[in-house]
């Protein structure tokens, strides 16, 4: 083995990364060249040096649970992103249904045309639409009349006798059928996630949280507990929390829970979160231990007093028993 | 009496078991799944970048694009050697997209306040003058780290900090062995010139 050799081998020695044959050739050459070991020794000084540095960032319990509770959100969102809504699970994308409801569109939009321009014209060629067509099957679906708004001329047709135009088309749907249906939960679902508007998302997770706890499926839960972790209105976190009490407690729920105790900014939602968390003893069978680890952190840290003093409660409780 | 929870029935699982699992939409075997390994991937980020946010934001990304890329992982290799090469990957792209958008933080940039509220920075213990020498070793060997090109890092830190052999490194990085001996070679010469004055 010649010098630039040895030189390769005793860095990779200064970090224990060779074997013991190539140990023993090291030390030998070590023994007679004072080059090497002046190298060697600078080596271990570095590694020492490096390894000795603490890390920039700690890992420790608590930033670990918080990259999992982030990572947990992250993977809801992908998963939402993913399934989307399913129109395909109401029918509304099959050949059949869309041939059905196109020719039926046509329709009338012709007789809406007829209707609001007093004026057939044999000569005119027949209307075309491209307008978004938007039905349901469902449980019990009911369409209501077309509404159509915001109709904008592009040519007004004064000479030529061809007139062509834009314009919104809603067509209200009616459902009705037991909030323990699974698509009139699907709706609910996409409402509570979907909706602007706070309002029709509260509504959504009130209408769903009216029906028996034992006949809301696995996504509905996973909606109210995206809808708990995620929303930004309060009120709809709030009646999302008040639904997931009312189902069977689990892990899942119990995770939920804790993230609204550990980051949420309301303070009475960090308070529901506690008094949600310790009634679920009762289901439980005691105090969970993740649920203390986090009121341990409440009782010094949080800015609200009155959490501060319940988690200390709770924890002086939970102590006695 | 203590509940038995999904999640807990899966603690028996193997790897396998609960990749098979989560290939068909099990989030809670996924969960275990990322609980048994999200330690290291998080050591891993937490080495190679200044803050806790990026160690987070690496650690999400990892374990986002094994969500998405699961349902592919055909077993040709360990879970492990998989999650580690992606953990790789995402150091190297948010090196990358880091110095693009010139987020780089040094550590003495960050202020007290900021610092304790992060909880990045353990407390050293001993006196103030132990604790002064530490600190001010620290922020020199940070400074002399982020000199490093990241492929040079990378292969520095797992090498020194996690302990992993020149041959496990090259099987992450998807490279030659001898290649992850250059990285490593040009990375100790490097480190020696930064700290040179400071030894």
């Amino acid at each position: 083995m010649n010098h630039k050799a040895y030189k390769e081998l005793l860095m990779l020695a200064a970090s224990g990364d060779v074997d013991s044959g190539d140990r023993a050739l090291l030390d030998r050459h070590l023994d007679s060249c004072a080059e090497c070991r002046a190298e060697f020794a600078a080596q271990r000084t570095l590694h020492d040096q490096v390894r000795g540095a603490r890390s920039a960032v700690d890992v420790n319990d608590a930033l670990l649970q918080e990259a999992r509770l982030e990572l947990r959100a992250a993977l809801r969102r992908e998963r939402a992103k993913a399934h989307g809504f399913r129109w395909r699970e109401f029918g509304f994308t099959s050949p059949a249904f869309r041939l059905a409801l196109g020719g039926a569109f046509t329709l009338l939009v012709g007789v809406l045309l007829g209707r609001t321009f007093f004026t057939t014209s044999a000569t005119s060629g027949g209307a075309t639409a491209e307008i978004p067509v938007v039905g349901a099957s469902g449980t019990h679906p009911e369409e209501g009349e077309t509404r159509i708004t915001n109709i904008r001329f592009i040519d007004p047709g004064a000479h030529s006798g061809q007139v062509e135009f834009t314009f919104d088309a809603l067509t209200p749907v009616r459902m009705r059928g037991s909030v323990d249906d699974p698509q009139i939960q699907k709706v609910l679902t996409h409402a509570m996630l979907n909706e602007e508007n706070p309002g029709v998302r509260l509504r959504a997770v009130n209408a769903i949280s009216a029906g028996p706890a034992e006949g809301q499926d696995r996504e509905v839960k996973s909606a109210l507990i995206q809808a708990l972790e995620n929303d930004r209105n309060a009120g709809v976190r709030r009646e999302a929390l008040n639904a997931l009490r009312r189902m069977a407690f689990d892990g899942q729920i119990k995770k939920a829970l804790l993230h609204t105790l550990s980051s949420d900014a309301n303070p009475g939602l960090r308070v529901a979160a506690i008094n949600a968390l310790d009634s679920a003893r009762t289901q439980t069978s005691g105090y969970d231990q993740d649920f203390l680890d986090v009121l341990k952190q409440k009782a010094g840290t949080d800015q609200n007093n009155y959490i501060r003093v319940k988690a200390r409660a709770v924890l002086e409780e939970a102590s006695r028993r | 009496m203590t509940a038995v929870t999904k999640n807990d029935r899966y603690m028996t699982n193997t790897d396998e078991e609960l990749i098979r699992l989560a290939q068909q939409g099990d989030m809670l075997a996924f969960e275990q799944l990322v609980f048994r390994h999200d330690r290291k991937v998080l050591s891993i980020a937490a080495r190679y970048v200044t803050n806790a946010d990026d160690a987070k934001d690496i650690y999400q990304e990892v374990f986002i694009r094994v969500y998405r890329g699961l349902r592919k992982f055909r077993f040709r290799s360990e879970f492990a050697t998989w999650l580690h090469r992606i953990t790789v990957n995402v150091c190297l792209s948010h090196r990358a997209r880091s110095h693009r958008s010139n987020r780089t933080v040094l550590i003495g940039d960050q202020g007290e306040d900021e610092q304790e509220a992060h909880g990045d920075v353990p407390d050293p213990g001993g006196g103030p003058d132990r604790q002064a020498i530490d600190a001010d070793a620290f922020q020199h060997i940070q400074e002399a780290l982020e000199v490093l090109s990241p492929k040079q890092k990378l292969v520095f830190t797992l090498r020194h900090y996690e302990g992993h052999s020149l041959k496990e490194i090259a099987t992450m990085m998807n490279c030659m062995e001898g290649t992850v001996k250059r990285y490593l070679f040009t990375a100790t010469r490097r480190l020696r010139d930064q700290l040179k004055e400071y030894a």
